[in-house]
C-alpha cells in the first residue's frame, strides 16, 4: 500500500512544483515528467507484485471531514487498472516534454503540468479508495483537471465548446453517481467498501436501481452510446497527451467502477446482463459506423473508442448474463475479454493517439483528406501506427486480437445451450463483433492509406518530418507493448485467476478449469503464429535472393503510366468508405452535396461530404435548445444591475420576517 | 426621556438621509446618526461602567469623525458631481421612508423581545434604520450613497444591539464596529480606485463589466 502512496504522493507533488516554475517551461516540463515517470515506475512495478502474488491489501483510513474515511486498499481488480494506467501516464508524460515545446512562449506550460499530474494522481488514487465519499472526491478531481487539461489551448472556440460540453455531460453522469453512493451508504449504513459487501443482502431489495444509476453514471464517463457525445468533442480538442491518457485510460474508471459496483450489488439478473450486452453492441457498431465517416483523425479515433468501450461492455453484459444462467464458460470468457481488452486497448489506444498527434503537429492539421504520403517522412510513426491501427482491428499477433478471440471463444461454446437468452447473446455476440471487427478494419484501411499512403495532397503533408525523439520513444515502447501482449498470452493468461475470482465470484476450481483451457488455446495459436513466421521468413528470404540478380527500379507512388500524376487523383478518404457509408447513411446521415451540373459542358463541382453524429443532431442539440430557451426566459431576472439585486435579498428578507412574524 | 428624543432624532435624521440631494450632507447626517447611536448605550446602560464608555467613545470616534472623513477624502479625489442621483425621486422616498417605518412599528409590535429593553421606540426605529439603509443601497445609482446606506443599515443594526444590551455582551458591538470599519476602509479604497481606473463611480456603467453584453456589441469571434 504504501508503494501507491508514494507514487500518487510524487505525482501529485511534481505537478505543484512544476506549477511553481510556470515561468521557465523547460524546467517545468522536466520535473512534471519526471514526477509522472518516477511515481508511475514505482506504481507499476507494486502493481505487478501484487498481481504476481496474488495480494490483497485494505487500510482503514483516518476519518476526514466528518462524512467519509481515507480508506485505501489494493485487490487484483485495482492493481489490474493501475498497470495500463501507470505505464500510459509515464509514456504520455515522456510523450508531454516534446510535444509542448511549440507551446513554450504563448502558454503556462506549469500550469498543465500540474493539471495532468493531478489526473494521473486522481485516477490512481480513485482506483484505489475504499470508501465512497473518497471515491467520488477522486472521481471529482479527475473530471475537473482533465476538464482544465482539454481547456489547454482555449484560444479555439470548437476547444471553449468542448470543455463546455464535457463538464456538463459529466457532471450529469456523477449526479447519478452520488445518488447511487447515497442509496448504498443509506442502505448498508456506511460508505466504506468494506461495509457495502458485507452488506450485500442489505442491498438486495434496491440492486436494480443501483444497476440502473451505476450504468449511468459509469457509462457516461466510459462513452456508452448514448452517452458518447463528449468523447468526439474533448478528445480532438485536447492536447495529444491528454487525449491519449483520457482516451486509453480515464474512461476506463468508468468500467472500473462498473465492475466494481457489480461485485457489491449481489447475484446479477438476466436483464442487467442482457443491458450492458445491448448498450455494449449497439456501441461498439454505432462507434465503428460514425468513425467510419470523420476527416478529423482524433475524432475519429475517439469514435473510435465508443466502439472498443462497447466490446468490454459486451464482455461484461456476456459474463453477468453467464452468471445468472450458471455457465462458468460464459461468465468467464466474457469477464476475461472484457478485462483484457481495457488492458488492450489502453495500449493501441494510447499508441495511435500518441501517432496522430505526432502526424497532426508535424503538419498542422488533423484533417485526413489533405494528408498523405508521409509514410517516407516519417517511418517510425508510420510503423508503430500501423502496428495500432492492426492491434485495433483485432488482427493476429496483436494484442486486440486476443482479448476479441476470448469473447468469441466463449461465444462459440455457449451456441448450443439450451436457454434462449444465452443462444441469442451469444450469436449476436459472433455476428456483432465480426461485424465490429471487419469495419475496424475498413476504417483503418482508410486512415493508414489515406493518411501515410500514396502522394502528398498538400503543402501541409511535404513538410512533415519525423517527430523528436522522445515522442517516438513513446510510439515506439507502446508498439512493442502490443506485440509483446499479443504473443505472451500463454503467459499472462494464468494470472488472471485472482482476478477472475473477485469479479466473477465464481469456485476456485471452476476459474483453473477455464484458465487451463484458455492457455492451452493461446499456447496454439502461438504455434500457428511460429509456422506463419517461419513460412514468411522463408518467403522473404527466396525474395530476396531472386530479386539480388535483378534490378528493382523505384518510381513515385501513383505513376501508373500517367505524364502527369496529381495527387487529386487518388481516392479519398471519403470516396474510400462510400459504399460503406451509402449503405448504413439510414443510420449514418451523412450530409453527401454533390452539385452536378446537367449542362452540356458541366461546370466545376466539388462534392462535399459532412458526417455528423445523429445522437447529437436529432437528440442533443434540440433538447438543449430547448432548455436554453426555457432559461432565457428567466434572463430578465439576471440583470446585472447591482442594486436590483440587493432588492430582491431586501424583498426576500422582508417577506421572510413578514411571513414569520405575520 | 432623553433617549427618546435621541431616538426622534434617529428617525429625523434616516428621512433627512433619503430626501436630500446632496452627497455632502448626507455625509454630514451619517456623521450626526453615528454620534446619536454612539451616546445610546451610555443612556441605556443607566449606571456609570467603564466598558458602554469605551465603546461609545470609540463609536463616536469611528462613527462620527473618521468614516465622514474618509467618504469625504473619497468623494473629494475621485471627483464626482456632488449630486445623489436617485432612481426613485425625492418625493417618492421620502413616502417609502414614511411606509418603512410605520411597517417598522408593526414589526416592532410583533417582535416578542426580552422585556427588559428601554422604551416602545428603540426597536422599531432600529429596524426602519437598518431598511431605510438597505433602501438607499437599491434606489442610489453611485458607488459612494450605497457605502452611505450600509453604513446607515450598520446603525440601525447597533441600534438594535443596544436595545437588547442587558441581554447580549457589548463585546459583540465592539466586534460588528470593527467589522465595520475595515468594511468601510475596504470600499473607501475601492472606490477610490474604481474612479481612477474608469472616471466615475457610477454603478451603472459598471454593469458592462459584466459577461453579460447584449449581443449587438459583443465582439465576434473566430470560427
Amino acid at each position: 500500500m504504501f508503494e501507491f502512496i508514494l507514487s500518487v504522493s510524487i505525482i501529485f507533488t511534481s505537478g505543484i512544483i512544476a506549477c511553481l516554475l510556470n515561468r521557465h517551461p523547460g524546467k517545468a516540463s522536466f520535473i512534471g515528467a519526471a514526477g509522472a515517470v518516477t511515481g508511475s515506475a514505482i506504481g507499476l512495478i507494486a502493481s505487478i507484485r501484487i498481481i504476481l502474488n496474488d495480494i490483497t491489501v485494505y487500510k482503514k483510513g483516518i476519518c476526514a471531514f466528518n462524512i467519509g474515511t481515507l480508506s485505501t486498499g489494493i485487490d487484483q481488480l485495482s492493481a489490474f487498472f493501475l498497470i495500463p494506467l501507470f505505464i500510459l501516464v509515464a509514456v504520455s508524460s515522456v510523450y508531454g516534454i516534446q510535444y509542448l515545446k511549440p507551446f513554450y512562449a504563448k502558454k503556462p506550460i506549469g500550469s498543465f503540468w500540474l493539471f495532468f499530474n493531478l489526473l494521473a494522481a486522481s485516477m490512481a488514487t480513485l482506483v484505489i479508495a475504499r470508501n465512497g465519499v473518497f471515491f467520488l472526491v477522486a472521481w471529482e478531481i479527475m473530471s475537473l483537471s482533465s476538464y482544465f487539461l482539454v481547456t489547454f489551448e482555449d484560444e479555439h472556440k470548437s476547444v471553449r465548446q468542448a470543455g463546455i460540453i464535457y463538464l456538463i455531460v459529466n457532471h450529469i453522469g456523477v449526479m447519478f453517481l452520488f445518488f447511487m453512493f447515497a442509496m448504498m451508504g443509506k442502505f448498508c449504513g456506511s460508505m466504506e467498501f468494506s461495509d457495502f459487501s458485507a452488506a450485500s443482502s442489505a442491498i438486495l431489495p434496491v440492486s436494480s436501481a443501483l444497476f440502473i444509476m451505476a450504468t449511468i453514471g459509469f457509462g457516461v464517463k466510459a462513452g456508452f452510446v448514448p452517452f458518447h457525445f463528449w468523447l468526439p468533442q474533448a478528445h480532438p480538442a485536447a492536447p495529444t497527451p491528454v487525449s491519449a491518457l483520457m482516451s486509453a485510460v480515464m474512461i476506463k474508471t468508468g468500467i472500473y467502477g462498473l465492475l466494481r459496483i457489480l461485485t457489491f450489488i449481489g447475484p446479477p439478473h438476466l436483464w442487467w446482463g442482457i443491458t450492458l450486452f445491448g448498450i455494449g453492441l449497439i456501441s461498439g457498431i454505432l462507434g465503428v459506423l460514425f468513425a467510419l465517416t470523420q476527416h478529423d483523425i482524433k475524432r475519429l479515433l475517439a469514435y473510435c473508442s465508443v466502439e472498443n468501450i462497447g466490446i468490454i461492455a459486451m464482455g461484461i453484459g456476456l459474463g453477468l448474463i453467464g452468471l445468472n444462467k450458471k455457465l462458468p464458460v460464459l461468465a468467464l470468457f466474457g469477464f476475461a475479454g472484457s478485462l483484457l481488452h481495457v488492458f488492450n486497448h489502453a495500449l493501441f489506444k494510447g499508441l495511435l493517439f500518441l501517432g496522430a498527434g505526432a502526424v497532426a503537429q508535424q503538419t498542422g492539421t488533423r484533417n485526413m483528406e489533405i494528408l498523405g504520403g508521409i509514410f517516407k517522412k516519417m517511418p517510425v510513426t508510420g510503423i508503430t501506427f500501423l502496428i495500432g491501427a492492426a492491434a485495433i482491428s483485432g488482427l493476429p499477433p496483436l494484442n486486440g486480437f486476443v482479448s476479441e478471440f476470448l469473447i468469441y471463444f466463449g461465444s462459440f461454446k455457449c451456441i448450443t445451450v439450451s436457454s434462449l437468452s444465452v443462444v441469442v447473446s451469444s450469436l449476436l455476440a459472433i455476428t456483432g463483433l465480426t461485424f465490429i471487427g471487419a469495419l475496424s478494419a475498413a476504417c483503418f484501411t482508410k486512415v493508414f492509406s489515406i493518411v501515410f499512403l500514396g502522394s502528398e495532397r498538400s503543402a501541409l503533408a511535404e513538410k512533415a518530418a519525423e517527430p523528436g525523439k522522445m515522442m517516438r520513444a513513446g510510439m515506439v515502447f507502446l508498439a512493442v507493448l502490443c506485440v509483446l501482449t499479443g504473443i505472451s498470452m500463454p503467459l499472462i493468461i494464468p494470472r488472471f485467476h485472482g482476478l477472475l475470482i473477485e469479479v466473477s465470484g465464481l469456485a476456485f476450481s471452476e476459474i483453473d478449469l477455464f484458465l487451463s483451457q484458455a492457455k492451452t488455446t493461446f499456447v496454439f495459436i502461438n504455434k500457428i503464429y511460429a509456422a506463419i513466421a517461419v513460412v514468411f521468413t522463408c518467403a522473404f528470404l527466396l525474395r530476396k535472393k531472386i530479386l539480388a540478380e535483378k534490378i528493382v527500379r523505384t518510381a513515385p507512388t501513383w505513376d501508373c503510366g500517367y505524364s502527369h500524376p496529381s495527387a487529386k487523383m487518388q481516392y479519398t478518404g471519403s470516396s474510400f468508405v462510400q459504399p460503406i457509408t451509402d449503405f448504413f447513411n439510414f443510420i449514418l446521415r451523412a450530409g453527401k452535396k454533390t452539385e452536378l451540373s446537367s449542362d452540356i459542358f458541366p461546370k466545376k463541382t466539388s462534392p462535399r461530404f459532412e458526417s455528423q453524429d445523429i445522437f447529437m443532431r436529432y437528440i442533443y442539440e434540440p433538447l438543449s435548445a430547448k432548455i436554453y430557451s426555457l432559461i432565457m426566459k428567466l434572463r430578465w431576472i439576471q440583470h446585472g444591475r447591482l442594486q436590483v439585486y440587493i432588492l430582491y435579498i431586501v424583498v426576500t428578507l422582508l417577506v421572510l420576517i413578514i411571513w414569520k412574524l405575520g | 426621556m432623553l433617549i427618546n428624543i435621541l431616538i426622534t432624532f434617529l428617525l429625523i435624521t434616516n428621512i433627512g438621509a433619503v430626501a436630500s440631494s446632496r452627497l455632502t450632507y448626507c455625509i454630514k447626517i451619517v456623521a450626526a446618526q453615528g454620534v446619536v447611536i454612539g451616546i445610546l448605550p451610555c443612556l441605556i446602560y443607566g449606571e456609570f461602567a467603564l466598558l458602554p464608555i469605551v465603546i461609545a467613545i470609540f463609536t463616536i470616534t469611528v462613527k462620527g469623525v473618521i468614516f465622514p472623513l474618509l467618504l469625504g477624502w473619497s468623494l473629494k479625489t475621485a471627483q464626482v458631481a456632488r449630486e445623489v442621483e436617485p432612481l426613485v425621486s425625492y418625493p417618492f422616498s421620502i413616502i417609502t421612508a414614511v411606509l418603512i417605518f410605520i411597517l417598522s412599528f408593526w414589526l416592532g409590535s410583533r417582535l416578542s423581545l426580552p422585556a427588559s429593553f428601554c422604551g416602545y421606540l428603540l426597536v422599531p426605529v432600529a429596524f426602519s434604520t437598518i431598511m431605510t439603509g438597505l433602501f438607499l443601497i437599491v434606489s442610489r445609482v453611485k458607488a459612494l450613497t450605497q457605502v452611505l446606506g450600509y453604513l446607515i443599515m450598520e446603525n440601525g443594526i447597533y441600534a438594535f444591539g443596544v436595545a437588547l444590551l442587558r441581554e447580549q455582551p457589548l463585546l459583540v458591538e465592539l466586534g460588528v464596529l470593527l467589522d465595520m470599519f475595515v468594511a468601510v476602509f475596504v470600499m473607501g479604497i475601492a472606490i477610490f480606485h474604481i474612479s481612477r481606473e474608469f472616471d466615475h463611480i457610477d454603478t451603472h456603467v459598471l454593469d458592462n463589466l459584466s459577461d453579460r453584453i447584449p449581443a449587438d456589441i459583443r465582439p465576434t469571434e473566430e470560427t
